[in-house]
């Protein structure tokens, strides 16, 4: 049986094969039709393909752009003052308040209630979507004021910014932060107190980038299956994952150490609690929500915390922001005649890594995309052949809806993970 | 249910895009919280399950370009039940940045990004949606600026529509009262030759413009945009770079201006 994934960001089906009652396999495939970036971003200048890779994905460009300046900014050893590499990081956490807020309240809340949108809120408990509306409208007044708009921010440049907030932006920022609290208390209230949330065993190894805060910005990569953690260099992130292309399909299949595993909320929840901004940790906890979380489609749960945790760490940032001198480092070419350059990012849905080979003109050569969903393909669709198997007959009508949903807890951009391959080079 | 207004019936599909056009409709949506009454959402795949469609739809937004048959067939089909369409965003009006690889051969777009391009169905083109089938009215914006999305849904429900003012982001500019950067700071813009409506961003941010509303399709001709990248030149942005930007954002309009569209 087949059924269109809705409430996800692009577009996907999910294929439930069943024999005789017994589900056999479940694929998802991609419908989304390929805009080959890899291919279109050869030739072009670094600071256009800075603009243009913002453009794969209409959620999370900020991760995009965060991840490709890093990358140039490594290879052509370009130093970047501690004030405006901090600054870069909070105009990406505010991207990560804006995408997990439609998760939360457009695309997965309706799981939990049995609507088929958030929209149908509006009969039963509008105070409920009026309140989860006008928190994405001050999500996205914080973009604009730090990166000019929604999405496709024009504020992150090789090197840095190009305005850094005045200190009347700040006193705004700060209030419009103290309002999203405010009405996002409340909000969390009710996801954190619902009842329905499975909590079944279903999960799988997790990974993040390792680093000294809750995950964000790291050169290395960690790998947890149970209590034990494996860390590696970014720079060999391409080494150590196998890469399958399943016959006839577009989507490549990543694995590490043969397994799949999960990126996002879900593992830096898990793996990053006690790191997480106090406040974050109490509101959450309160409700008894501590980690690990068992089963993937807690999911909400890792994002609620994480709205309220960059919410309060762009909240203590403004609270003593100083404005600083705009800083414009020259972009100097590289010695070599080709340079290779690497970074990754948590973005909102997990490890977000970026590979450039660049010559001395400072244009593309190659490059190589791996996205989180591209990650985490095959962990739902095992997981959800698990859970299927589980329940054997029983599974069969439901089989699809349940697969939708256990996708769909994941977030997936599909969008990214189409033309987002990894390229042969 | 509302006193004069008769409940319209809304759609909104995607073809290749990135979505963020389609989140510039749900800011929209979130900023009016009236909006929602006077519509009917009857297709939103990002937002809603798939509900049962309507013999007619009376407002459909499209997002992105295509780029295979099968898009082509969607939209034509969702052209026949629809009453007024809207070509959303930068990649259904000029293409997109993923009509930088026109002029590729296609195949070798395609081994270049897949180990197994024989699976790979794409066109030749990526097609702007007014080259496929005919289209009532176009927003510019990579993405759209969801006050116009919210302009648009608010008159389209009163029998209305927005009037589009030609103009550069030049006029934003100086209406905002923002120092022009390429006078003051010689910093290269495209602001002159780029249609407006996103409210002067870059340079708010004292950057040069990069075009991604569209070059403008009035008081231009390539002649004058020879002369206009001589200027760009002179401040320090070669032919090359001009030419990937204006292309990334306005394939159908430059490519008009080149003589090299053909509809």
């Amino acid at each position: 049986m087949e059924r269109v994934l809705t409430r996800v960001e692009g577009e996907g089906k999910v294929l439930v094969k069943v024999k005789e009652g017994n589900v056999i396999d479940v694929e998802i495939q991609i419908t989304e039709a390929p805009r080959f970036f890899e291919y279109i971003v050869r030739g072009k200048h670094i600071n256009n393909v800075v603009e243009i890779v913002s453009r794969v994905c209409g959620l999370c460009g900020v991760s995009y752009m965060l991840t490709a300046t890093r990358a140039f900014e490594k290879c052509l050893k370009i130093d970047v003052p501690q004030e405006v590499e901090e600054l870069r990081r909070i105009i990406h956490l505010a991207e990560r308040v804006k995408s997990h807020v439609i998760h939360v309240f457009l695309l997965n809340l309706p799981d939990f209630l049995e609507m088929p949108n958030s929209f149908r809120l509006g009969a039963v408990n509008s105070a409920m979507l009026r309140n989860s509306m006008k928190l994405l409208t001050l999500a996205a007044n914080i973009m604009d004021i730090l990166g000019g708009r929604m999405h496709n921010v024009v504020n992150i440049k090789i090197g840095g910014v190009y305005k850094p907030p005045s200190e009347s932006d700040a006193v705004k920022i700060v209030k419009l932060i103290k309002d999203a609290i405010e009405l996002f208390k409340p909000l969390a209230d009710f996801v954190l107190s619902l009842k329905n949330i499975p909590e079944e065993k279903l999960a799988k190894p997790l990974m993040i980038l390792h680093g000294n805060g809750y995950p964000h910005v790291s050169d290395e990569i960690a790998f947890y299956n149970s209590e034990n953690a494996e860390i590696f260099d970014v720079q060999n992130f391409e080494n150590v994952l196998d890469v399958m292309q399943r016959h006839g399909k577009t989507a490549l299949l990543y694995k590490y150490k043969g397994q799949s595993y999960i990126v996002g909320p879900f593992a830096r929840f898990n793996t990053s609690y006690d790191k997480l901004h106090g406040e974050a940790r109490d509101f959450v906890s309160s409700y008894g929500w501590k980690p690990p979380l068992k089963d993937v489609r807690q999911q909400i749960i890792a994002r609620v915390a994480e709205i309220l945790d960059s919410l309060l760490t762009l909240r203590d940032f403004f609270q003593n922001y100083k404005p600083f001198e705009i800083y414009s480092p020259r972009i100097e070419p590289g010695k070599a005649d080709k340079l290779r350059c690497v970074a990754a990012v948590e973005a909102p849905r997990g490890i977000l890594y970026h590979r450039y080979d660049i010559d001395e003109k400072l244009k593309v050569l190659h490059c190589n995309i791996i996205t989180p969903t591209a990650q985490n393909i095959l962990a739902m669709e095992e997981l959800s052949q698990e859970k299927l198997r589980m329940l054997g007959r029983a599974a069969e009508h439901e089989a699809a809806k349940l697969t939708e949903r256990i996708v769909r807890a994941f977030d997936p951009c599909i969008s990214c993970s189409v033309h987002v391959l990894s390229s042969k080079y | 249910m509302l006193r004069g207004f008769e409940v319209k019936t809304l759609a909104i599909i995607k073809l290749a895009s990135c979505s963020g056009c389609l989140n510039q409709v749900v800011r929209a949506l979130a900023s009016e919280e009236k909006l929602l009454n006077f519509y009917n959402i009857v297709l939103f795949d990002e937002i809603t399950e798939r509900l049962e469609m309507p013999k007619k739809i009376d407002l459909l937004l499209i997002e992105g370009s295509t780029v295979t048959r099968e898009q082509e067939e969607v939209v034509k089909k969702f052209r026949e039940i629809s009453d007024f369409v809207v070509a959303m965003g930068t990649c259904a009006v000029q293409g997109g940045v993923q009509a930088l690889r026109i002029g590729d051969d296609v195949e070798k777009v395609k081994a270049y990004v897949y180990p197994n391009p024989e699976h790979i169905d794409v066109n030749k083109d990526v097609k702007p949606v007014d080259n496929v089938i005919s289209v009532d009215m176009f927003i510019p914006g990579c993405p759209v600026n969801h006050e116009a999305i919210a302009s648009l849904l608010k008159k389209f429900v009163s029998e209305g529509l927005p009037i589009a003012i030609p103009e550069s982001v030049c006029s934003e500019c100086k209406r905002k009262g923002i120092v022009c950067v390429m006078v003051a700071y010689g910093i290269p813009c495209l602001g002159p030759i780029t249609i407006g409506g996103c409210g002067a961003i870059c340079p708010s941010f004292g950057r040069g413009c990069y075009g991604c509303f569209g070059l403008k399709d009035f008081d231009l001709d390539n002649s004058k945009l020879k002369m206009f990248a001589q200027q760009l030149k002179d401040l320090g942005m070669d032919n090359d770079r001009f030419e990937q930007t204006v292309k990334a954002y306005s394939w159908k309009t430059w490519s008009k201006y080149q003589n090299v569209y053909h509809r």
